[in-house]
């Protein structure tokens, strides 16, 4: 009988053992950092990325973690500057033990921690669209580069008989980057850009700009201006008569998360001042998709977000990407899941995406949204295929890009931006242009 | 002839029909799938021999008649004709990709070479797209067309190739040298598609049906015929049944020109990469 007995319970716990996934804490966690501002002006767009990050890496965990490990998150700030940003990844990566970073939104902050990536041989996920000009080693960049957002836009408006552009930006690295791509791509397409106007960051004084697109009376503005300035902008432009009187001229915007996140309440209040104009991007959270649907639900019902910007699905799409370079490679160590990330494809919210075997980008579909009057982007346009990822835009050689990011940096005191009370930079010689 | 033991035949009889079947779904290296194929075929008619006789003693003819002859000479010569058939419809299919390959990749060379001829953005977004292009149908799409599929990031290199040019400004396209591209971008594009297509073609079933149904056919008639000596029906059915089987052997291997031991390699297409990547600025 005790012999029976002593054979059931072997039995039984072999069986247990045999059925019960690995325990993911009886290793050592695996920390991964997540550096996002958590104060400062960007800090409301930046949580829903901080926010993505920690659920896929939840996700991760309830289906065993990684390798075996719990992945535990190891959350910094980066108070929206990007010598703070700097900072804090170099504190995760010397004191906290993270090999991985998840992180950074505004141009300042991937740049100013690159070379703390470089220095320490740790590896950085940025989620964000970019202006492209650099290729880091350390770096998966998991936003969109220009050509898969921006010229596909650019050029649909070509298609469809515009002809004339304004271009507005506020004073940083990214619209002035982008928009002298834009202007280098409508010279060559056969376009003409009738005025370029950038304003300090944050500024709110836009009746000079608004008075100059009024009188010229562009076919299309395209808009890369951020935070605060949006608002009295387009206020200010579409108020009855003010960009032209009976005809209303369409603007894209390029800083698509800027209107999908800090420009909520001026849609509410002033919606049908912005609806009509376009958004280029590459996921609009209302993308026909179940698994985006289920994506878009969930996060809304854990977070009480109101929207899910392209942004938001690239930070919770490279957390997987992650994890399957990491099972793929069977290892953490950066360089292992660098060599793994390459030619790997994720099923993302809004569709696959392809990691380049090259430039650690992402070919992604560019898509083309228009704002309705309920705020909602509705896709007008999408590429009939993924679109290789060009960190150096073609219109012009490497060597000029490098130019003119050394030009701008320099220009602004070592700074990614227009310092304030500074004045406005020259623009650099455009090179194309009749 | 005897038939005593007729279970060991039986086994050898089923053994080797079983094993024709797993030599001709394996991936085995085309000589080891050619002897043992031919091996298995004629265990498998030795072993069917005195099975079949047993089977219909009563009927074997102990003398051959000229009218047995005159029908086995048909079956043969029809049998003959469809093998001669396959062969010629797969063989050209295997030459023709493999001509498709060439086209595809000179095209693509073409078109790279004539992007100097326009603006230097133009050229260099050529440039990188038929790199990129080349590079992923060697690296990744050769591998996925012997799984009879294609790779997405291929169809969008070929895109924004078509991309390029359709977007062109007026000054670009008033170039000389913009109709030959279109149409070197078409060729491109056309090849690309009858390489896919080539990739998942197949000999028809009623085809391998027939293949079968004669080869099989062929062999019974000849164990029907009456021969004084054993061994001399069993060199002829052995014979029969060698011819038979390299036939198939043949046609399988040209069957799927991308798969198996005669697949076409991208050699042509790693030539317009290596003299790509030495031009990569």
């Amino acid at each position: 009988m005790i012999a029976l007995m002593t054979a059931a319970v072997l039995g039984y716990v072999l069986l247990v053992s045999a059925v019960t996934p690995a325990d993911p804490h009886a290793l050592p966690p695996l920390k991964v950092g997540i550096l996002y501002s958590h104060t400062g002006r960007l800090a409301d767009s930046e949580k829903p990325l901080n926010d993505a990050t920690v659920m896929a890496v939840e996700e991760i965990n309830e289906h065993g973690g990684l390798l075996g490990r719990e992945v535990v998150p190891v959350l910094a700030d980066g108070q929206s500057e990007g010598r703070r940003f700097a900072r804090a990844a170099e504190k995760l990566l010397t004191r906290e033990g993270v090999r991985t970073v998840f992180g950074g939104y505004a141009s300042a902050a991937r740049r100013s921690m690159i070379p703390v990536f470089e220095r320490h041989g740790g590896l950085l996920f940025y989620p964000a669209v970019y202006e492209g000009g650099e290729t880091s080693r350390r770096v998966v960049y998991t936003g969109a580069t220009p050509n898969q957002y921006i010229t596909p836009a650019v050029q649909w408006f070509l298609d469809n008989g515009d002809r004339r552009f304004f271009l507005v930006g506020s004073d940083y690295i990214y619209p002035r980057v982008s928009l002298a791509l834009v202007h280098s791509q409508l010279t060559a397409a056969g376009g003409k850009v009738v005025g370029e106007d950038y304003l300090p960051p944050d500024s709110k004084k836009v009746s000079d700009t608004v008075r100059r697109i009024r009188e010229l009376k562009p076919d299309l503005i395209v808009s890369a201006l951020a935070g605060d300035t949006n608002a009295p902008f387009f206020t200010r432009l579409r108020k009855k008569g003010a960009d032209g009187g009976s005809v209303r001229i369409p603007a894209l915007n390029l800083v698509a998360d800027e209107w999908e996140l800090r420009s909520q309440d001026t849609r509410s209040k002033a919606g049908a001042y912005v609806a009509g104009d376009y958004v280029a991007a590459n996921y609009f959270e209302e993308l026909p998709d179940a698994a985006n649907t289920r994506f878009v639900a969930k996060f809304k019902k854990r977070y009480g977000a109101a929207h899910v910007s392209d942004t938001v699905a690239a930070a919770y799409a490279q957390v997987h990407l992650w994890a399957r370079a990491v099972r793929a490679a069977g290892s953490v160590e950066p360089q292992e899941v660098l060599r793994s990330v390459r030619g790997a494809s994720f099923r993302a919210p809004g569709g696959t995406v392809y990691a380049d075997r090259e430039n650690r980008h992402l070919w992604k579909r560019a898509r083309l949204g228009r704002i309705g009057l309920d705020g909602r982007i509705e896709q007008v346009w999408s590429s009939e295929a993924v679109i290789r990822p060009a960190p150096y835009s073609p219109y012009r050689s490497k060597q000029d890009w490098d130019r003119l990011v050394s030009h701008l940096y320099h220009g602004w005191g070592e700074r990614w931006e227009r310092p304030p009370g500074g004045p406005e930079l020259s623009q650099e010689s455009r090179p194309g242009s009749p | 002839m005897k038939h005593h033991r007729l279970w060991i035949h039986w086994i050898l009889f089923l053994g080797s029909g079983a094993a024709l079947v797993v030599i001709r779904t394996a991936d085995l290296p085309a000589v080891v799938a050619g002897v043992l194929l031919v091996a298995a075929a004629v265990v498998l008619v030795n072993a069917g021999l005195p099975l079949a006789r047993h089977g219909v003693r009563h009927v074997v003819a102990e003398q051959n008649s000229a009218v047995q002859a005159a029908v086995f000479a048909i079956v043969g010569s029809l049998y003959a004709t469809l093998v001669h058939f396959s062969v010629v419809v797969v063989y050209d299919g295997y030459t023709r990709a493999d001509a498709t390959v060439a086209q595809e990749a000179n095209a693509l060379a073409d078109l790279e070479r004539m992007s100097k001829g326009f603006s230097g953005p133009v050229h260099r977004q050529v440039q990188e797209a038929s790199l990129t292009y080349a590079s992923i149908v060697v690296n990744d799409e050769w591998h996925t067309m012997t799984r009879r599929g294609s790779d997405p990031q291929a169809q969008a290199a070929l895109a924004e190739l078509w991309t390029i040019y359709t977007s062109m400004g007026p000054r670009d396209r008033e170039n000389a040298l913009y109709a030959p591209s279109i149409e070197r971008l078409n060729q491109l594009d056309d090849s690309r598609r009858v390489r896919l297509r080539a990739s998942v073609r197949d000999v028809p079933s009623v085809v391998w049906l027939m293949f079968y149904c004669g080869g099989v056919l062929a062999v019974v008639m000849v164990f029907f015929f009456g021969v004084r000596r054993d061994w001399v029906q069993r060199v002829i059915v052995s014979v029969l049944a060698a011819v038979v089987a390299l036939s198939v052997f043949l046609v399988t291997s040209f069957e799927q020109p991308f798969s198996g031991n005669s697949a076409i390699t991208p050699d042509a297409f790693e030539t317009v990469l290596i003299h790509l990547r030495s031009r990569e600025r």
